[in-house]
């Protein structure tokens, strides 16, 4: 049975009302680590297999431009599964740390079961109320400190602690209720498996791939891959070690629970610590400010949502690259799925942690804004430090998939960068100002309870901004759009629509601050009309432009640049067709296309672009394109979207496949006079 | 550079050093060089001005042969006391092309040793390949094959001349080149699909024109 608090020490707010973040904060981590390995994976099966050189010129001599598409779109699955062997491989790696390490410490420690345990030790496991009694190990090596929490329920004691548990019974006391606090949040495992993902993360994903760049291609990407491993690795430990440290404040609070006046004296005790490069545990000044008002560990961290966002954005530019493949969604349908992956993570630490932060400051919004733009600047960040977007890798590598090279936000045009860089950090900051409000609304007349239906609503707003600006930037990076010409691509009248509907939720869960704050409900519903505006003003084009909503066509020649229209035929309205070259080459042709991109489409509406599309294609020295130029015309003549969909995939396969496997030089162009002798 | 090349060199900056002292022919005031150059009127509808940009190889199997081409073409080495003029169009982003290069020397005969010079390099240079490295790896295959096309202004040559980038695609040239009088045209015509030959031919034969119109 607890104790009660002695004098001094404030009763509310509960620090256990919502769950800890180092749940959520670990999953994060575990995403992130994820989704390195994503892409080594990626690297070790696809990119350096020369993209599966034989299967693809297979694909490519078949006569059937049918039997091409299914062949391509087996290879593109299966490439984008492949790389999952790598999450697979670190997942067994530490899994394996994982269930061998408590047998590894009990044997280095030589330890065995304490029996008879002394009177303070039972009584402060039976005060802990622990759902399973705890095994409690004596170690025959010195330990400092005196224990530590190991395995799923065990405590590794000094072999001094039954001797001092009689003689300084307080301090034996409040250290044990602190390891028992661990044991009661249950972030012994997941600290652990943690640990062994960041080693992992270090010694597998970041490393290999980068050595291997070296070793295979130019300097250039490999610098880029490796700054970019290294960041990601100091990224990945440093939110370990801030977990970690977390996690101590939130066993002490356990502690304070179980023996307040021990945790106290404990802590207050005037130790001396040693100074460590990287700290596992906080300052002991830090942790008896933290018992004695637990609001402070519950206030939103700007450098937290910062450090979450960039870890978010790895893992959307990761995760929507495969999704987008392997999921037979619109492109942007995939994107929302990476995004909520990452958006759920992200709300257990950042909504939660605004959220908290409401529990013990129901007044102060001013944070939550900031948290939010924070969130919104590292996940900008997380989008640039992504391993795939270290380098256009089909520059460096002839047969890199299109599908995985053309996502360097490098390639962005300066003012769509700028204004995509700017619109992301707005939009988390709305969403967080949300979950602010909503907070404001709600704790008041529910309590906590409220937090899992804000924090699942305040998940999916998330995930569909998240979705929709990394789908923006991965087309972007294919094809030099202009910020309301990728607008309109992205939403479209139903995702507007979706926009729309999210906005009004939320806008109406707010109704209760119209009476207890009509300041801030006014406020909210301000800025749900003016998001809504830009919106409907995106959605509907004006009438006579359906040209202009790019920056015109590239005079770059890189063949990436349909990477965006690989997959993705435009469901808006676009530039007048762009001209293809006037050849029969196929390689020239697609010269155009890798030039054009989508502006080769044209108007989804103008069939007559297509028809001319088709009689290009129809007259070039390539069967499979001479295929697709007569889908092309059938959809023209029967006004079909879905049969000119098609056409435009074989066409932007078959290029691919050319590029990357030109098996057939081209032919050198007949001389239009006689030859003659010098 | 080879001991050819360089004697070649020393004989036209010599000639034209000579000219240079020897003064104009006639003593008197020569039309602009530039006048002398295509117009958009000239050539079919569709084509507009363009300013072509020339991207440096790093490497190449016939050092003397893409040297020659580039000078001529680009005009990458320009010699003293040779007044120089250029103009290029494009029909649309993926071509045709046309790239006009007038070289005013001081004299007929300067002109003439200087295209004997280029033709005598260019004899060697059947097939040679240029190398790119960098962010994308590309070697271009070059091909130089003499054409038979009518005759241009006093002297004159044309070539066939095709470039295979990667074996991916390739594309033409008509180069042709034309002396008259003290003057020299360098007129290329590229395109990835060969032009017929009464459209090259109707794009020299005016070109030839103008330069005749200056070429005093």
């Amino acid at each position: 049975m607890s104790a009660p608090d002695p004098p001094g020490v404030p009763v509310d707010p509960d620090p256990f009302a919502l769950a800890p973040p180092s749940a959520a904060r670990l999953r994060l981590l575990f995403l992130t680590v994820a989704a390195g390995a994503l892409f080594a994976g990626y690297w070790f099966l696809v990119l350096a297999q020369d993209g599966w050189r034989a299967r693809n010129l297979a694909c490519g001599r078949l006569s059937q431009v049918g039997d091409f598409l299914d062949c391509s779109t087996r290879i593109l699955v299966l490439q984008t599964l492949a790389p999952l062997a790598g999450p697979a491989l670190v997942a067994v790696l530490v899994l394996l740390a994982y269930v061998a390490a408590p047998v590894v410490i009990t044997r280095r420690h030589r330890a065995t079961p304490l029996t008879g345990w002394p009177e303070a030790v039972r009584a402060t496991v039976e005060d802990a109320r622990l759902p399973r009694t705890p095994v409690l190990m004596l170690s025959e090596r010195g330990l400092r400190p005196w224990m530590f929490t190991y395995g799923r329920n065990r405590v590794m004691l000094a072999g001094c602690v039954p001797f001092y548990a009689e003689r300084e019974r307080s301090t034996v006391v409040a250290t044990l209720a602190h390891e028992l606090g661990h044991l009661r949040n249950k972030d012994v495992g997941r600290s652990y498996l943690a640990l062994f993902a960041v080693a992992a993360f270090a010694l597998v994903v970041a490393g290999p791939p980068a050595v291997a760049a070296f070793l295979t291609t130019e300097s250039d990407p490999a610098v880029a891959l490796t700054w970019r491993g290294v960041l990601v690795t100091l990224l990945v430990a440093g939110t370990f070690s801030a977990v970690v440290r977390a996690r101590e404040h939130d066993a002490d609070l356990r502690a304070r629970q179980i023996r307040p006046a021990d945790v106290l004296a404990w802590l207050s005790g005037g130790r001396r610590e040693r100074r460590h490069v990287v700290r596992l545990h906080p300052p002991i000044g830090r942790r008896l400010d933290v018992v004695r008002e637990p609001g402070l560990h519950m206030r939103s961290s700007v450098a937290e949502a910062f450090t979450a966002g960039v870890s978010a954005g790895i893992v959307v530019t990761e995760l929507g690259v495969i999704l987008q493949v392997a999921l037979p969604v619109p492109a942007v349908v995939a994107y929302w799925c990476a995004g909520l992956a990452a958006a759920v993570p992200i709300c257990g630490i950042v909504g939660l942690g605004v959220f908290r932060a409401a529990l013990s400051r129901p007044a102060v919004s001013g944070p939550a804004f900031g948290c939010g733009l924070a969130l919104g600047v590292g996940l900008v960040a997380g989008a640039v430090l992504s391993p795939r977007a270290s380098a256009r890798w089909g520059d460096w590598l002839p047969g890199t998939p299109e599908v995985a090279s053309g996502i360097t936000p490098d390639q962005i045009p300066a003012g769509t960068a700028m204004w995509l860089a700017a619109v992301l950090p707005l939009l988390t900051a709305a969403v967080t100002g949300w979950l602010s409000l909503a907070a404001r609304a709600w704790l008041p007349r529910t309590g906590p309870r409220a937090w899992p239906y804000a924090g699942a609503l305040a998940a999916v707003l998330l995930a569909v901004v998240l979705g929709t600006w990394f789908v923006a930037v991965r087309l972007a990076a294919a094809e030099r759009w202009t910020p309301r010409g990728l607008a309109l691509l992205v939403i479209t009248p139903q995702a507007a629509l979706l926009f729309g509907a999210l906005a009004l939720v939320a806008a109406l869960s707010l109704w209760p601050l119209a009476r207890t704050a009509p300041a801030a409900a006014t406020a909210a519903v301000l800025a749900v009309l003016l998001l809504a505006a830009p919106l409907t003003w995106l959605a509907v084009p004006p009438a006579g432009t359906a040209a202009g909503t790019s920056t015109g066509s590239s005079t770059s020649t890189a063949p990436t640049r349909a990477a965006g229209s690989a997959g993705t035929v435009p469901t808006t309205a676009t530039p007048a067709p762009a001209a293809l070259p006037d050849s029969t080459q196929a390689g020239a042709i697609c010269l155009g296309l890798y030039t054009t991109g989508v502006a080769a489409f044209g108007d989804p509406a103008d069939h007559s672009a297509r028809s001319r599309l088709g009689e290009l294609l129809r007259a070039s020295d390539d069967s499979l394109l001479r295929q697709a130029g007569d889908l092309f015309a059938r959809s023209a003549r029967a006004r079909s979207g879905d049969l000119g969909a098609v056409a435009w995939t074989a066409f932007v396969r078959r290029c691919d496949n050319l590029n990357r496997y030109h098996d057939h030089p081209a032919a050198d162009p007949a001389p239009p006079f006689p030859t003659e002798s010098w | 550079m080879s001991p050819l090349r360089i004697i070649g060199h020393l004989a036209v900056v010599l000639a034209v050093a000579l000219g240079l002292l020897a003064g104009p022919a006639h003593g008197q005031a020569r039309p602009k060089l530039r006048k002398g150059l295509l117009t958009v009127a000239d050539l079919p509808s569709g084509y507009r001005s363009w300013k072509p940009v020339y991207e440096a190889y790093q490497s190449s199997t016939a050092p003397a042969c893409s040297t020659v081409l580039d000078e001529l073409e680009y005009s990458t080495f320009k010699y003293r006391g040779v007044e120089y003029a250029s103009a290029g169009f494009s029909k649309g982003q993926f071509g045709p092309w046309v790239l006009e290069t007038l070289r005013r020397y001081p004299t007929a005969g300067i002109a003439d040793r200087d295209l004997t010079r280029i033709l005598g390099t260019l004899r060697g240079c059947s097939a040679f390949s240029l190398a790119y490295t960098g962010a994308k790896p590309t070697v271009i295959d070059v091909k130089v094959t003499p054409m038979t096309m009518p005759k241009y202004g006093t002297r004159s040559k044309a070539m066939w001349i095709t470039a295979n980038v990667n074996g991916a695609w390739a594309w033409g040239n008509v180069l042709v080149l034309a002396r008259s009088r003290g003057t020299l045209m360098v007129l290329s015509q590229l395109s990835f699909k060969p032009p017929t030959a009464g459209a090259a031919h109707a794009i020299a034969a005016r070109a030839a024109a103008r330069l005749r119109a200056v070429a005093r």
